[in-house]
């Protein structure tokens, strides 16, 4: 129905035709055409189409006036002064049932809109042919998958310092007592890594007791009032031994200790022991501890900005030696290298206030996930040690947990 | 010979508790006397030797090092006494058994840590038994120092001496010595 034109212009091109001769034959033909397109109710294209004859007809009449009759302009006219009203009304119109059979609803310029016609989501909608979609259909990760969170999963590292890793053993404040120490069944001290605990340590600045993990679950604290004997080293330790007897309790620290002139401890570090002789069950270990440095000499390190070289064996294994360098400044972070004859690796991290984490992207190539060096800067300006422990996972070795005192 | 039998207990019952008592060390700590057998009232030696060599190969600067520990040598005071000097020396008893004992600390991997003087007052046919243990029978007190103190435990060997009389070419020059003696007082009053 597409092709018929409106009855109106059907009755021109008739008289036309007469005007013209046209042969009956082809008359009738016309006829009949004519006829089943005034048995059909006019479409809204076709109107619109009309109207743009109509248009042009009067656009072309406009430049020349003898282009078309006079009649045919003047029904042109009177039919352009009704196209607004006429449109509104074809808009609204719902086809019933009947009409959506006999054309197509969707098309137009108000099928868009029609809930009788698919939107614009059936065209994303693949094919059941399995036709190819348009290219600008196809997957693409040219874009953001979360634009509104860009900014907080893509922060600037220019803005923002990285946070540091968190403290595998909680952190040492400033001024504080600090110690770590490690932990097996029996008396010797030494046993598998995966059997080796790690804890925090404490001592007595007069060395008449220790404890571990103290005010958790699984607490060792020695026995009470013991009274260290001192002997000298060839280092720049003393040597230190505790022997405690309470009933069946029996504890023992062996340690290196520096002392300061009042007499108290102020770093010690190396072996401790604590059982019942009742029950035959005993824990024991190694550790490293000391006084942590002041906030304000913490602060007096910062602002000149040096650089601290601090060495000394590990006490499970004293075949490894430790070397750490804390780089103060406004940002002071820290390097270290662990050697033994069978391994060596490296790490390196932050300092916050005493304390100093590695960061797990800058440990050595030979060490594996779930790997922790965490220390703590002990003494004072003048007097610098450190206390840390290591917690590594070593490939073609295996997981590796000591303590170890470095001093400057 | 008590504080061996409890300290076989002792390590018997940490064994069974699945304590780990030894490390793979094969120090060894060992009475070593200067004869084996002594006559009566006779004075002789025993000396403390230690051989950490094992433990030296496996530390650091360990070699000659620096070693420490405490030990308790008993004995039976019926057939000997300690008669050497009481520098260090704490004695005591345990049941019928004399005890002395002492620390030591910078002694080297490999030697004699201390030189011990006895006398034998027992009688001929006698066995002088002396028993070694570590003075601290629960978590040991054997220390390498160097670099680290890092503890050990070796192993304590005891030794028996033997009272013997003296032999007969004594008693035949000693019946000599008496029989020109009497010929030559003979003659002088003669």
């Amino acid at each position: 129905m597409n092709s018929c034109i409106s009855y109106k212009n059907m009755g021109k091109f008739l008289i036309n035709a007469l005007i013209r001769n046209i042969k009956m034959k082809n008359l009738l033909l016309i006829l009949f055409t004519a006829m089943a397109c005034l048995a059909s109710p006019a479409h809204a294209s076709d109107i619109v189409q009309s109207e743009r004859d109509c248009a042009e007809i009067l656009e072309q009449w406009a430049t020349d006036p003898d282009s078309a009759p006079k009649k045919l302009v003047d029904e042109c006219m009177g039919m352009m002064a009704g196209v607004t009203s006429a449109e509104d009304e074809l808009a609204n119109i719902v086809p019933s049932a009947g009409s959506q059979q006999a054309g197509d609803p969707c098309v137009g310029s108000g099928s868009a809109g029609s809930v009788h016609c698919w939107g614009p989501w059936s065209a994303l909608s693949p094919a059941a042919s399995g036709v190819t979609p348009p290219a600008d259909q196809l997957p693409s990760d040219d874009f953001e998958v979360r634009p509104e969170l860009a900014a907080l999963y893509d922060p600037d590292p220019a803005d923002d310092p990285p946070t540091p890793p968190d403290l595998l053993l909680g952190s040492c404040a400033p001024g504080t007592s600090c110690g770590f120490a490690t932990i097996v069944d029996g008396i010797t001290g030494q046993g598998p890594a995966e059997d080796t605990e790690i804890a925090i340590f404490d001592l007595a600045s007069d060395g008449s007791q220790f404890s571990l993990a103290p005010g958790e679950t699984g607490e060792i604290a020695s026995v009470g009032n013991m009274s260290p004997t001192f002997s000298n080293r060839p280092d720049e330790f003393e040597n230190m031994s505790l022997n405690g007897i309470d009933g069946n309790e029996r504890s023992r620290l062996i340690a290196r200790v520096i002392r300061d002139t009042g007499g108290d401890i102020i770093t010690a570090a190396d072996a401790w022991a604590h059982g019942n002789t009742a029950t035959s069950t005993a824990d024991s270990g190694f550790f490293t501890w000391g006084n942590s440095i002041s906030q304000t000499d913490v602060n007096a390190l910062n602002s000149s900005a040096v650089s601290a070289l601090f060495t000394g064996p590990m006490s499970a294994d004293n075949a490894t030696n430790a070397t750490v360098t804390l780089n103060f400044g406004s940002n002071p972070t820290w390097t270290g290298e662990w050697t033994n004859p069978g391994y060596s690796f490296t790490a390196a991290g932050v300092v916050t206030g005493v304390d100093f984490i590695s960061d797990p992207t800058q440990f050595s190539a030979n060490i594996g996930a779930n790997s922790f060096v965490q220390g703590a800067l002990l003494g004072d300006i003048a007097n610098k040690s450190i206390a840390h422990f290591i917690d590594v996972d070593i490939s073609g070795v295996g997981r590796i947990k000591d303590v170890g005192l470095l001093v400057e | 010979m008590y504080n061996r039998l409890r300290m076989a207990a002792i390590i018997f019952a940490l064994s069974l508790t699945g304590i780990q008592t030894t490390t793979a060390y094969a120090a060894s700590v060992t009475l070593v006397p200067s004869s084996a057998a002594v006559n009566v009232s006779n004075a002789f030696t025993i000396n403390l030797n230690m051989d950490t060599a094992d433990v030296a190969a496996e530390t650091p600067a360990a070699h000659p090092g620096s070693y420490a520990g405490s030990v308790i040598i008993d004995f039976d005071p019926a057939l000997v006494t300690y008669s050497g000097s009481m520098s260090g020396i704490t004695a005591g008893t345990i049941g019928s058994m004399q005890t002395i004992s002492f620390d030591f600390s910078g002694a080297p991997d490999v030697g004699t840590v201390r030189a011990l003087d006895f006398t034998a007052v027992g009688t001929v046919g006698n066995t002088i038994n002396f028993g070694l243990t570590d003075a601290d029978d629960f978590f040991g007190s054997f220390t390498s120092q160097l670099p680290t103190n890092t503890p050990f435990t070796p192993s304590f060997t005891g030794v028996d001496v033997q009272i013997i009389p003296l032999p007969a070419a004594g008693w035949l020059m000693l019946s000599g010595l008496g029989a020109i003696g009497f010929r030559v007082r003979r003659h002088r009053y003669s």
